[in-house]
């Protein structure tokens, strides 16, 4: 087990820069989740940890040895495929130790080694099958043992949960954080799947055309995102973006914005930033997430409460069961509130929302960057 | 008139639904007659007392019996053994390690993999007769030799009766590896890119990946390119004619260029259908089993 840095690390494919400048930093045991959208480049960066593509420039640290010029094998690392990569003429048992055997550990140890490994994951039953035999779940598990097996300072995850069906996806993703919980290894693990990051992350890295958006826990990426690009691709279903100004409104700031006609005015809550002063007059984006827009609460209706009401009308409604989805029009966008399934009304009526303050997102509307 | 009318649209109709079939028929029957009609025929002469012409009096076995005593067919036959053998075995060999090394993503891959493809465009006879002037000890590689100055460089096999097989050897396997070749790649672009990788992570060398990992798990591929070689090697005919004529003297004999001979040159009809229907014997021994093996194959996976 050892920390991961990855200093200023860049990569190059001829002219194309689909990595630029890369500065990440975990600590041993930690479990970081590398996620963006197609062709960010978050395999591309897990593939240089691997050593399966040498970077252009940086460095690559594992705890303090530099390890970019180091062949995989001797970088000890293991990785887990998303198409599993089991070896198919192999049966599970040589497909675990084959990585072992390559190493010269004598047979006594290496059969040890797979017991203890197939009995972590359950697949004790499986080990002389061959993969074709496997449903996908089983190769998923056996893809895991044959990294576990092999004790690496850092496992790196590839996309791993993505081919297999929604239900056995929800139940590996929690296997693996229960393994990371009873290994306390280091994890590298790539996903498109925002909420498997959020899931299993310690920290997220969000990437977006090679570059890191942001880098920090979940919990501070989803309540902070640094800009519009994460804000959105965080979180389900995605933070809503309305054109507004930033006015001074009877001493308070707020912001306000134009819905069928009339000015919706939103104060914000005495405790915002004081950066927020220098944008008064100007144009901002104004993010709210679902679940801070909903049916008027109780005690809304105090001058300082931290809700402030608005009317608007339903268009459409999506009901999830745990909570009915309300899209609403506003500001001439889309927006979705998140209401309890007993207070929400049908499409075509006039509903009253509470926008809760305390959990407002402002943006530069032209560097999409967070006021 | 709506009577005649009403037959005429249910003629159209028939027609249109039996479009098909009635497309197919000629090919079908012609295929019936010349192919099987004619392996009938051949099985018949073979138990026939025919020499020069062909004559319907039963002989049981005696045609066969005179060609299982007859020293040229066991050249022949153990032509087949040498030439079958070391074609397929050599083919497979450098079929696959040209696609192994095509594999590598290297650069004018697609220019390689074209030469390596091309001399299976070429017919047999121009495959022979081209090798027959490169292996001639008087106008080819000999000569080039003795031209360049290594006056005792000796490369005489194809006038040599010991070795003349081996020249057959030799062109057809120019001929086929690169179709082998191809098989092979086809099935190596096949394999997942994330297994030699995660191989590589393992610790394994190149050579290891390939020899432990990928061939053994295109062994189908391997099964498919013997079946074909095997039936090229069997019926191989235009190749010898051109390259050797089956010479010298009858060294170099297969048992297709054997059954030609006895048939259109010596006479022997009846000795050459008995050698025609061990052919056909050894065909099915071959193809048979694979064609079952396919078959059942493809019903447990529909």
């Amino acid at each position: 087990m050892a920390s991961l840095t990855l200093d200023k690390v860049r990569k190059t494919f001829g002219s194309v820069e689909v990595l630029k400048e890369i500065n990440l930093a975990i600590e041993d045991g930690e479990f970081l989740v590398l996620v963006g959208p197609s062709g960010c480049g978050k395999s591309t960066l897990l593939n240089l940890i691997a050593g399966l593509e040498t970077s252009s420039d940086g460095e690559i640290r594992i705890g303090d040895r530099v390890i970019n010029n180091v062949h995989p094998k001797d970088r000890n690392i293991a990785m887990v495929f998303q198409s599993y990569a089991l070896y198919p003429n192999m049966t599970v048992r040589k497909n675990i130790t084959f990585g072992l055997e390559i190493r010269g550990v004598a047979s006594s140890e290496r059969d040890k080694a797979v017991d203890d490994v197939a009995r972590l994951l359950q697949i004790e039953n499986l080990l002389d099958r061959k993969p074709s035999q496997l449903s996908g779940g089983q190769r998923q598990r056996v893809a895991m043992g044959r990294a576990l097996v092999r004790n690496p300072d850092i496992f790196l995850f590839d996309e791993p949960l993505s081919n297999l069906d929604a239900k056995l996806r929800v139940d590996m993703r929690t296997e693996i954080k229960k393994l990371h919980h009873r290994l306390g290894a280091t994890i590298v693990y790539v996903t498109h799947d925002q909420i498997e990051a959020m899931t299993l992350a310690s920290r997220i890295a969000v990437m977006k055309g090679g570059i890191l958006q942001q880098f920090d826990t979940p919990q501070r990426i989803y309540e902070n995102p640094n800009n519009m690009f994460v804000a959105g691709f965080i979180g389900s279903p995605s933070m809503n973006f309305i054109d507004a100004r930033l006015i001074e409104d009877n001493g308070r700031i707020a912001v306000t914005f134009e819905n069928n006609g009339q000015n919706v005015v939103l104060p914000l809550q005495n405790n915002s930033p004081e950066s927020y002063r220098s944008w008064i007059g100007k144009d901002v984006v104004f993010g709210i997430r679902p679940e801070a827009l909903t049916h008027k609460r109780t005690g809304s209706d105090q001058p300082d409460s931290q809700y402030v009401n608005f009317d608007a009308k339903v268009e459409v409604i999506e009901p999830t069961g745990a909570d009915t989805m309300t899209v609403i029009n506003l500001g001439g966008k889309e927006i979705v509130a998140r209401v309890r399934p007993d207070r929400a009304t049908n499409p075509g009526e006039m509903m009253t929302f509470s926008a809760d303050m305390n959990q407002i997102s402002l943006f530069d509307p032209k560097s999409e960057l967070r006021i | 008139m709506g009577a005649s009318s009403s037959t005429e649209s249910n003629l159209m109709a028939g027609l249109q639904r039996n479009l098909s079939k009635i497309v197919v028929a000629p090919s079908f029957a012609a295929s019936l007659f010349f192919v099987y009609g004619f392996i009938l025929w051949t099985a018949w002469m073979a138990f026939s007392k025919s020499r020069m012409m062909p004559v319907y009096d039963w002989a049981g076995l005696r045609q066969y019996e005179r060609l299982w005593q007859m020293e040229r067919w066991h050249v022949a036959i153990e032509n087949l053994l040498i030439f079958g053998g070391l074609f397929i075995v050599i083919c497979l060999f450098l079929g696959c390690l040209l696609a192994v090394l095509l594999d590598q993503r290297i650069r004018a891959e697609g220019v390689l993999r074209t030469i390596f493809l091309y001399p299976m465009a070429l017919s047999f006879i121009v495959t022979g007769t081209v090798w027959k002037w490169i292996l001639n000890p008087g106008l080819g590689l000999e000569k080039m030799m003795h031209d360049l100055g290594w006056a005792s460089f000796k490369f005489d096999w194809l006038v040599n009766s010991d070795f003349a097989i081996y020249t057959v050897v030799i062109a057809a396997v120019w001929q086929a590896s690169g179709f082998v070749m191809a098989m092979f790649l086809a099935a190596l672009r096949g394999v997942d890119q994330d297994i030699i990788r995660a191989a590589y992570m393992d610790g394994a060398s190149l050579p290891r990946i390939y020899f432990g990992i990928i061939i053994p798990s295109i062994r189908p591929v391997f099964l498919s390119a013997i079946v074909v070689l095997a039936h090229l090697a069997v019926k191989s005919f235009d190749l010898v004619i051109a390259l050797t004529g089956g010479g010298p003297g009858y060294s170099s004999d297969l048992p297709a260029t054997f059954m030609y001979t006895m048939a259109f040159q010596r006479n022997q009809l009846g000795i050459s259908a008995a050698s025609a229907m061990m052919m056909l014997a050894t065909v099915m021994a071959i193809i048979v089993p694979y064609l079952y093996s396919e078959l059942r194959g493809g019903k447990k996976n529909g």
